[in-house]
């Protein structure tokens, strides 16, 4: 059992990790706060952006200030399950040797697994990974192996669509956020970033940032206590059934997005998953911010990052999913009523 | 298309020309003695008789010189000419022919007492160059009165006849019209002002919280309900679901609101305790007071 004081530490710990992290990057400090809540919440993050907005940099800071080992995987048309499972060579003495590859190699001890540019891998492979996402688990050799303390963070070019495999929705479910970056706005951050030569160097700009702040083998442990510290009343329960059932049926809380018909918008809303993903993240939020009891604010803070993915459209709107998923998590938010 | 003239008219403006060109014959050569330049000009005068006062005379000048265009100088003005005649206007006009015509008109002004002989007066027009000049001859013509000097007085020719008698009009039914028109109007109008003072009561009545003060009546200050209804006041004043942290919105959509920004901020924070909170807050608003004020400052922006 832990106790408030710990949790109290605990909180310090987390929050030390994001100035870590603000050390190298600059202008991100919400994705920055999700990726915080996304390790507490013990889920995974598929992070999107343009190219070179330093998706790659947030996450190798991110891994080093966590601690734990980080494995790094790189996604190519020809990456095949094996690849992530074994690795076979020759020695210098003729003998072949299979020994275990980037996923396993560091057995319970794997910490963030970071797979770079998910969408060039082969749907085999993200299986693959999902079911290591999922359950933690892998089989090979003839036995399970366990990684219990694995974080995923995964990343994806929007940008290019030649030669990839986009993710399935199933797959996109698994990840609890879905975070889009963007290039900073603000004119000193983006000056700073093009002028200044500390952010050129990438490796350089990582040293930084004080590796292991967190003891990683715990955060079960403490992802389970904030879970169960953090409270929810009956109000804010009711608020979250609401949402739930505005991302099926918008229209019946006067939701309306330009240039969509709303009857015919929706597909499939938020999955229980979703949901659950939704209420953990949220929990993490009140944490960091010092209650021990949810208010509206921990759940808008999540859920256009927990939701956005997980509402699906029809055919028609699918493709204009990038331009309706925004406004119709915006006005969700702005109507659905609470406390009521 | 050839204008149709009077043959009386036409008559005499042939006799006319005629003795204009007879004239133009015998004394060409002393006119070209005279002055080069000087020329009887083509005329088509009225008829020589049968005027009374009143009667407007029509005097017309072809304005070509041996065949070419004549431009004249000025056009003579409008004044009386001596006891008989005033020179109403002068006009410049195109026949049908292609014809350029100088359109003099006068009137008779005055009643002579017996048959008397009047003439339209000779004058002369000079062009722009003030080389050629066109010449118009003094034009005779007769006018009669209208009545003998003396009335005889027998039957109905008595010196002065008293005035017609007005005919008389029906009133009634335009009065009965009038009124019903007037009437028709008030009513419409008192309508219309009945609607508009009806249709601005309920837009006030059915303003967020005046409907929420309707509705704290029929609940108990404090109580869960009491709170949702002044949320859900904020909400529908702001457009979207009013939260402590959008509160900057809502006063951007209401700034009358601003006047009591403690007091909402207050609102919310007490909310979340006594909503989403642990314990219930210490010293809640009063609820139904809170709401007056609110309405008070919503009326303020009520037009």
């Amino acid at each position: 059992m832990i106790s408030e004081e710990q949790l109290q530490d605990w909180r310090g710990a987390a929050l030390r990790v994001e100035q870590e992290v603000g050390k190298a990057i600059i202008g991100q400090q919400g994705t920055v706060r999700l990726l915080n809540v996304a390790l507490f919440g013990r889920g995974h993050v598929l992070l999107e952006g343009d190219v070179g907005v330093g998706k790659t940099t947030i996450l190798r800071a991110f891994a080093r200030a966590v601690g734990g080992d980080f494995e790094r995987v790189e996604g190519t048309i020809d990456l095949m399950p094996g690849d992530l499972v074994y690795h076979t060579y020759v020695d210098a003495d003729g003998k072949p040797h299979i020994e275990p590859g980037p996923l396993l190699r560091h057995g319970e001890r794997l910490t963030t697994f970071f797979f770079n540019e998910i969408n060039r891998a082969r749907p085999q492979v993200q299986s693959l990974l999902l079911r290591a996402m999922a359950e933690r688990t892998v089989s090979a050799f003839n036995k399970e192996w366990r990684f219990p303390h694995m974080t995923v963070f995964a990343d994806r070019n929007r940008i290019e669509k030649e030669e990839t495999f986009e993710l399935a929705s199933a797959a996109r479910d698994r990840f609890m956020f879905e975070l889009r970056m963007t290039t900073p706005t603000d004119p000193a951050i983006r000056r700073s970033l093009v002028f200044n030569p500390d952010f050129h160097d990438v490796d350089e700009l990582l040293q930084r940032v004080s590796p292991g702040i967190l003891p990683w083998n715990e955060l079960n442990r403490i992802g389970s206590a904030i879970q169960h510290a953090v409270k929810a009343s009956e109000a804010l329960e009711r608020y979250v059934m609401d949402l739930w059932d505005a991302t099926h049926a918008p229209q019946k809380f006067g939701v309306h997005v330009d240039g969509v018909d709303m009857n015919k918008l929706v597909l499939a809303g938020a999955s229980p998953r979703g949901m659950m993903m939704l209420m953990r993240a949220a929990r993490v939020v009140a944490w960091l911010d010092g209650r021990t009891h949810l208010v509206p604010d921990d759940i808008q803070a999540v859920v256009a990052a927990t939701l956005g993915h997980r509402i699906f459209f029809t055919p028609v709107y699918e493709l204009r999913r990038a331009q309706i998923a925004d406004a119709l998590v915006k006005q969700i938010l702005d109507s659905v009523p609470t406390p009521r | 298309m050839v204008p149709r003239k009077p043959p009386a008219r036409q008559t005499w403006r042939i006799v006319a020309i005629a003795a204009l060109i007879a004239a133009s014959v015998v004394g060409s050569a002393v006119a070209v003695a005279e002055t080069a330049t000087a020329t009887d000009a083509v005329v088509e005068q009225p008829r020589p008789f049968g005027h009374v006062i009143g009667d407007v005379l029509e005097q017309r000048i072809l304005l070509q010189n041996a065949g070419r265009d004549f431009a004249p100088a000025a056009l003579p003005r409008a004044e009386r000419l001596g006891v008989w005649l005033e020179r109403r206007s002068a006009e410049l006009a195109t026949s049908a022919d292609g014809h350029r015509w100088l359109v003099i008109t006068y009137q008779l002004v005055n009643a002579p007492q017996g048959l008397t002989v009047v003439s339209l007066p000779a004058w002369e027009i000079k062009s722009k160059t003030g080389q050629e000049s066109l010449k118009i001859a003094e034009w005779p013509l007769t006018v009669a009165p209208l009545t003998p000097r003396f009335a005889s007085g027998a039957g109905g020719l008595a010196d002065l006849l008293p005035d017609h008698a007005p005919p008389q009009v029906a009133t009634e039914p335009i009065r009965r019209r009038l009124w019903i028109g007037l009437g028709s109007c008030a009513l419409l109008l008192t309508a219309w002002l009945g609607w508009l003072v009806w249709r601005n009561r309920r837009a006030a009545a059915n303003q967020p919280f005046a409907r929420a003060l309707r509705e704290l009546r029929d609940s108990v200050d404090g109580s869960p309900q009491s709170w949702q209804i002044l949320h859900r006041a904020f909400d529908a004043t702001a457009g979207h679901v009013v939260r402590f942290a959008t509160l900057d919105n809502l006063f951007e959509k209401a700034p009358q609101f601003e006047a009591l920004r403690a007091q909402i901020e207050q609102f919310f924070i007490q909310s979340a305790e006594l909503f989403f909170g642990s314990a219930p807050p210490q010293n809640p608003l009063p609820l139904q007071a809170f709401c007056r004020a609110l309405r008070r400052l919503e009326k303020s922006r009520e037009r």
